[in-house]
């Protein structure tokens, strides 16, 4: 691995987890349901 | 489903987003995705594959959102009465007809593949994959077993006696059609809630196996795990050579990048918008729909990203893997089953791999399965058994023709190319113009902040007007400058491929006559006079 390609994977991983944590974590907070 | 039936509903918000969630994620995301970073760039496709995410994929994602619950409220579900109720006109009804059309087909051609998914599954559980001992004979095997499984040498060759690739199909068919009777909430959200969690665990276990590979061989030093991901994630330079992030300068890099965020969030399917039309009037549909795409994303770039080719890298090496990673097929089917055969507890891996491979497949074929159900029942007035049974045998004939026209899969490669590839960009290119030119983006966006936990940013209004048409004709150009004319001549060259155009052609005119009618029957019934003040006629 070069140094361009940790940058690239962990800058991509890391904004992959970091959109979906926080959108399930916005959705368990607000959750009322769709019933 | 008559009018006076109960309305389905999901049954809670984590329902609606697994289930789109299931329906985006599938194959691609573990071997497309991988296998096109790895051709096109390295870890430098990851720049145009993030500018397309954010201004054509999740946009797009929005639209069909909205289009769903907007148009739901004439108590309507399928594309036809969707975007009739924005438009009506002979071109909304046309497109209608395109976005039952596609699902139908590639359902056709994918249960077929998800069979495979399964069988290889239950080979790997019941210690039937035996390759021998010769590691040199590995790849030939696995290369010459999946053809014969799939019946590549000759046409017709699945069909005599039961085979296995049938006995699996059948299976597949069975399971599909048993969710899909059971309705929204009691069949696809409840399937989603297990199958999803379920997926992302046993990718996870598989991602903590590949990067805990290290160095399996010592003679071979340079197969390790850190240069297995370095074959995935290191920038390469262009086609035309240069430095480090020359290939941003290539178009063809854009190209695919865009093209497979197009292809992985499953937009164009008329899926997305036939389940967000099953919320009520006021739920969310911004954060909703950002969080499917969220997790389509975890998987692909998080999970696939991380497995299939460090994995076949440490096994095979670079030049192997090279030659097979532009094939989805190539690369999950002949090169993978060679990994497992030198991994300790390797059938184990191999049951969970093909396992969770079923699941992606399985969560995305019930999803195409819904449009055409809600259609027959809301645009013929067919009951859930009449509807189940039509699309039965409406599909049930189309993958019978894909498995006895199997050989060089030439009718699953036409469906895939003219249906599961072209008309996704066409139908996606309608509904975007429907919504920022038709509906109006002004007012497309305000109707997603309606209700929505999160609010979408003013700008992307000017995205989904001008960009994203844009983006979608660069696609399906170059598409058609790259592939249209070898894929013309390739129909006309061989019979099988002919009788497959034909073949669709006959269902598409089926279902535009029956899309016709519906219209008609909606009419008779006054579901447009419940309009709400400001919409369309």
């Amino acid at each position: 691995m070069t140094l361009a390609g940790w940058v690239l994977m962990l800058a991509s991983v890391s904004f992959v987890l970091s959109l979906t944590v926080f959108c399930f974590w916005k959705v368990l907070k607000n959750s009322g349901g769709s019933r | 489903m008559t009018s006076e039936t109960k309305r389905e509903a999901w049954g809670s918000k984590i329902g609606v987003i697994l289930a789109v969630a299931g329906s985006a994620v599938g194959l691609g995301n573990f071997l497309r995705f991988p296998g096109r970073a790895a051709l096109y760039g390295g870890g430098a496709f990851m720049i145009p594959y993030f500018i397309s995410l954010l201004i054509l994929g999740i946009p797009i994602c929005w639209v069909e959102w909205v289009i769903g619950r907007h148009a739901s409220q004439r108590g309507l579900h399928s594309a036809a009465g969707l975007f009739s109720v924005i438009s009506r006109s002979n071109v909304s009804r046309f497109f209608g007809a395109v976005a039952l059309f596609i699902p139908v087909v590639i359902y056709m051609y994918y249960v077929f593949i998800e069979a495979w998914c399964l069988a290889y599954a239950w080979d790997y559980l019941v210690g039937n994959v035996a390759p021998g001992e010769d590691a040199k004979q590995y790849a030939s095997y696995f290369s010459a077993h999946f053809n014969a499984f799939i019946g590549v040498h000759e046409d017709g060759s699945l069909l005599r006696g039961l085979s296995k690739a049938v006995i699996f199909l059948i299976l597949c068919f069975a399971v599909n059609f048993f969710l899909i009777y059971r309705g929204i909430s009691k069949g696809i959200e409840e399937f989603c809630k297990w199958a999803m969690p379920a997926l992302i665990v046993a990718a996870i276990i598989m991602l903590v196996r590949v990067l805990t590979l290290g160095t399996p061989n010592p003679e071979l030093p340079e197969q390790n795990v850190l240069n297995g991901l370095g074959f995935m994630w290191n920038p390469k330079a262009g086609n035309a050579g240069g430095g480090t992030f020359s290939a941003l300068a290539d178009p063809q890099v854009w190209l695919e990048a865009a093209g497979q965020i197009f292809f992985s969030l499953s937009v164009g399917f008329g899926i997305i918008m036939t389940y967000a039309s099953y919320l009520k009037p006021d739920d969310d549909v911004v954060l909703s729909g950002l969080t499917a795409s969220a997790t389509n994303e975890f998987c692909e770039v998080c999970l696939g990203g991380l497995i299939t080719i460090p994995a076949a890298f440490v096994f095979l090496g670079a030049t192997p893997l090279a030659a097979v990673a532009g094939s989805s097929i190539g690369l999950g089917f002949h090169a993978v089953p060679v990994v497992f055969e030198y991994l300790p507890f390797g059938a184990f891996f191999g049951f969970l791999w093909f396992g969770l491979l079923f699941l992606a497949a399985i969560t995305s074929s019930i999803s195409m399965l819904q449009p055409a159900i809600a259609f027959f029942e809301e645009g013929l007035g067919l009951d859930r058994p009449r509807s189940v049974l039509l699309l039965l045998a409406l599909t049930g004939i189309g993958t019978l023709l894909v498995v006895y026209y199997s050989k060089d899969t030439v009718a699953l490669d036409v469906m895939d190319f003219w249906v599961g590839s072209t008309m996704l960009i066409v139908l996606a290119l309608f509904e975007v113009i429907l919504f920022g030119w038709v509906l109006g983006a002004e007012r497309g966006i305000a109707e997603a902040n309606r209700g929505s936990d999160l609010r979408i940013p003013g700008f992307f209004g000017f995205v989904i007007r001008y960009v994203c048409p844009v983006y979608l004709l660069f696609i399906l150009g170059g598409f058609a400058y790259q592939n249209f004319a070898a894929q013309a001549r390739a129909v006309l060259a061989r019979p099988a491929a002919l009788v497959t155009v034909e073949f669709m052609a006959a269902v598409f005119i089926l279902l535009w006559v029956l899309v016709e009618l519906a219209g008609r029957r909606w009419d008779r019934e006054r579901r447009w006079e419940t309009a709400v003040a400001g919409e369309r006629r």
